[in-house]
């Protein structure tokens, strides 16, 4: 019992201590822990892999820097993905700060895929403040709502822009969002536009119910979803190589959780016994 | 160089932070203050440009007479800073919040209530249909408050250990989350910084 009271009276810091060495282990030497690849990201998968060359696709890149490392994976697998099938990409961003995101994975697509041709097939759009007004406008009067793209271009010197009429010419909705739904609820109204979304973990119960329900055809969460989509296109990377260090967090947190509450309860009965101890003494 | 600078700076504002985890201390409060301060000065750029790009330039330049609507709404939003003028932005702020309320109730209804409810008519045909139309069932009558009655207590129970549930998962994917941030963090500190493995 002393050494269950020690314990439980043990310096935070030691514990955060081992959360990092255990975390840090694994990105240093790769324990190769194995990764099922779930059916909800073989799902997501099979849809983008669905479209076929020439389809109009919105790519919208919606989180700040805070979530780069579970949202920035995810860009880069589903920007490959997007790029391999061919299909024409819009991009656009409607937080303040993704755009950075948006102009990084135009210039990978634009300098790993020679097909890609900047205002020809893929275009990249600025800003726009409003949130879920702004992605209203999208469905009202997607033409009316830019006159520059990212890098300051009239949007009517490109190509492809004068070839879209409006947000129902396009086939498939592809979000990679720091979790709101306030995309959803604008681009659930356009005809015919399926929805696909990907978004931190922290974020999985707001969206997941959107999923189950059939309004959305592909999702992915988190690193963890990152890491199943890059091995998806064949393109093992950063959410891959964490995922080591991922599982071992959890199976430390795992452990704390257990190690904590059979102490709490051990402490209880303890202290209890004593307490019915000291009344059949009568010294209560 | 400037790319060796940016990398050295943020390992400096990385460290500052996991400071913390030993002690609170000066690094870690000057991260924070830097952290907050330079948030917010992104945020009013992106502002201004936003202003600039969307209303300003198709006023002046364009002929879009329009954007002087939002425009002169926008610079009633200052008079906040008055006492004896503040009731002027009320207009505009009424104006928002009736606006984004009105986008988002009509939009809610169909895209989430409309299309949740739908998603529970399901054919009670398997477990986890079975699992999910009682939860959900029980969850809703969890909610009528005027309902006291003694045989409900137990569809209450039900409903009340459902949300629980749900509550762990979402909790459990926080975690999740936060690891993942910790671990990006970590690929930086490893990988660019140190440039230990690839």
């Amino acid at each position: 019992m002393a050494l269950i009271r020690k314990l439980s009276n043990i310096d935070v810091r030691i514990l955060y201590l081992i959360m990092v060495i255990a975390a840090i282990y694994p990105l240093l030497r790769p324990i190769g822990l194995p990764l099922p690849i779930s059916d909800r990201a073989r799902d997501a998968y099979a849809a983008i892999e669905a479209l076929q060359p020439g389809d109009l696709v919105f790519f919208g890149i919606d989180y700040s820097p805070t979530q780069e490392a579970e949202m920035w994976p995810q860009t880069l697998a589903v920007g490959h993905h997007l790029a391999r099938r061919g299909v024409r990409i819009v991009m656009l961003n409607m937080i303040e700060g993704a755009f950075r995101y948006e102009e990084r994975m135009r210039d990978i697509i634009l300098a790993e895929y020679p097909e890609y041709k900047y205002g020809e097939n893929i275009i990249a759009l600025p800003f726009t403040a409003g949130r879920e007004a702004a992605f209203q406008s999208v469905v009202a009067d997607f033409k009316g709502l830019y006159t520059y793209d990212l890098a300051g271009n009239p949007v009517g010197s490109l190509p492809l822009w004068n070839e879209i009429r409006g947000a129902s010419d396009f086939k498939m909705y592809v979000e990679l969002a720091d979790a709101p739904d306030w995309w959803l609820r604008p681009m659930s109204q356009v005809p015919g536009l399926q929805l696909w979304n990907g978004t931190v973990a922290s974020g999985a119960s707001t969206m997941a119910p959107l999923y189950q329900s059939g309004q959305m055809i592909g999702f992915i969460i988190g690193m963890v979803g990152a890491a199943e989509y890059e091995f998806l296109v064949g393109k093992p990377g950063m959410a891959a190589a964490a995922m080591d260090t991922q599982s071992m967090g959890h199976v430390l947190i795992i452990l704390f959780v257990v190690l904590g509450n059979i102490g709490y309860q051990a402490i209880k009965a303890d202290e209890s016994r004593a307490k019915a101890k000291r009344a059949a003494r009568g010294d209560v | 160089m400037s790319a060796t600078l940016g990398i050295w700076l943020a390992a400096f504002l990385t460290l500052g932070l996991f400071s913390w985890m030993y002690k609170e201390n000066p690094w870690f409060r000057l991260v924070e203050h830097v952290y907050v301060g330079a948030a917010l000065g992104h945020l009013a750029v992106t502002g201004y440009q936003n202003v600039l790009d969307i209303a300003w330039k198709p006023a002046t330049q364009q002929g879009k007479y329009l954007m002087w609507v939002p425009l002169f709404m926008g610079v009633l939003l200052f008079s906040r800073w008055s006492r004896k003028y503040m009731w002027v932005s009320r207009s505009s702020i009424g104006f928002l919040v009736g606006t984004l309320a009105a986008v988002s109730m009509t939009n809610a209804i169909r895209a989430q209530l409309l299309s949740q409810v739908a998603a529970t008519m399901m054919p009670l045909d398997s477990i986890n249909n079975i699992i999910f139309f009682a939860v959900t069932a029980s969850a809703t009558v969890y909610f009528i408050f005027t309902l006291q009655q003694k045989w409900a207590a137990p569809i209450m129970d039900l409903g009340k250990y459902g949300m629980m549930i749900a509550f762990g998962a979402t909790f459990g994917n926080t975690v999740m989350s936060r690891i993942s941030l910790f671990t990006g963090r970590l690929q930086f500190l490893l990988f660019e910084w140190l440039k230990l493995g690839n």
